[in-house]
């Protein structure tokens, strides 16, 4: 694969599908500069990835499993460090917050998968977005029987706070 | 509340992107990486040939003198402290050299689940723990050879013997000094590290 071909490839993954990596970034950090670190993260990831995607899956699901392992083990001391090994202060701002009007429930809903530990919210992202225990299973590399077992436990726990917050 | 109206609230942000990204920012950032991991590997790779050629060279050309007659070193002692010198440098420099293209194998690998993800990254920092643990040993070959080149280059110079004590200290104190900031890494950041990941699979494979 020439240079060229990856650049178009990763343009064109960022262009179609940026909207699931910030939905990753937005569920996994809680200030602007982690998610700008973390964005660039899964970012060199996506490029490096490039090579490997032999089109067996569909590329939303490629560039959202990239996202979500990206996530999982991301930490902010490892990208700080990076950060300063790499020179790559001069790159902040790579991601902008756009201004759009709040929507409280979404943001309950973010702070809610924000507080779940990077298994559990990984599952979670997955099943929000609609993909079957056996997508999940895979991306996850687990049985769906795991899944089905970890889901249950978790939407338990989900309703519980909602009530609460309802209450 | 159930899990379906948790989707109504998930779904409801399709139409309204989040951020916006700065395009030309993301290309640098890319151009950087690329440029920064290339850099990199062609400053390991002169590193290991300027240190081989430095430490190897000088000592293989009076070798080569030595056994072809010229005699330039005083005792065949002499030549056996240079041959034992050179032998620990290559030593050091095959174990350096291999360890590093494992590295840049292993940053290349790509893997399929978050499963294989963890248990990469556990692998690294697995290799990484042990590698700066075992610091000690492994530095002990270059020092050895550049203590018995110090030697022999201050025997040809008829220095003192006692001329060699400070390059002793001086070589000791760095591999004790050495050995301890290794150490102080891994007990502060790569075991943390280790076991973060691991309890990450562990919450994994749990039902």
């Amino acid at each position: 694969m020439t240079p060229d071909e990856q650049h178009r490839i990763f343009d064109r993954w960022i262009d179609q599908h940026k909207g699931l990596v910030f939905k990753v970034v937005h569920a996994s950090t809680m200030t602007p500069e982690d998610r700008n670190d973390l964005f660039q993260d899964i970012a060199i990831q996506l490029w490096k990835s490039v090579p490997h995607f032999k089109g067996n899956a569909k590329e939303s699901t490629w560039v959202f499993r990239v996202a979500l392992n990206t996530a999982a083990v991301w930490t902010r001391r490892e990208s700080r460090y990076r950060t300063r090994m790499e020179s790559r202060s001069d790159l902040d701002g790579v991601i902008h917050e756009e201004v759009r009007g709040r929507n409280e429930r979404l943001d309950w809903l973010y702070d809610e998968i924000r507080k779940l530990d990077a298994v559990n919210r990984s599952l979670m992202l997955l099943v929000l977005e609609g993909y079957s225990y056996q997508d999940v299973a895979e991306q996850l590399g687990i049985t769906a029987s795991n899944v089905g077992v970890k889901l249950n436990r978790l939407k338990k726990q989900l309703a519980r706070i909602a009530e609460g917050v309802a209450q | 509340m159930n899990f379906e109206d948790l989707k109504v609230i998930w779904d409801s942000q399709a139409d309204a992107p989040m951020y916006a990204v700065n395009e030309e920012g993301l290309h640098a950032l890319l151009r950087q990486n690329t440029a920064h991991f290339t850099r990199r590997m062609r400053w390991q790779r002169l590193q290991t040939y300027l240190a081989s050629l430095m430490v190897v060279g000088p000592i293989s050309f009076l070798l080569i003198a030595h056994f072809g007659g010229l005699n330039p070193l005083a005792t065949t002692w002499d030549a056996v402290a240079l041959f034992t010198a050179a032998a620990a440098w290559l030593y050091f420099g095959g174990r350096v050299f291999v360890g590093r293209k494992r590295q840049a194998e292993r940053e290349r690998h790509f893997t399929s689940s978050l499963r294989d993800e963890i248990d990469r990254d556990i692998a690294q920092v697995t290799y990484q723990i042990d590698t700066r643990k075992q610091i000690m040993l492994s530095f002990i070959p270059p020092h050895v050879g550049s203590l018995l080149l110090v030697s022999v280059a201050f025997r040809l110079s008829s220095f003192a013997w006692w001329a060699i004590v400070p390059v002793l200290v001086v070589l000791l104190v760095n591999l004790v000094l050495e050995s301890r900031s290794q150490q102080r890494l891994v007990d502060r950041e790569l075991i943390p590290r280790q076991r973060e990941l691991e309890s990450l699979r562990d919450k994994l494979a749990s039902g």
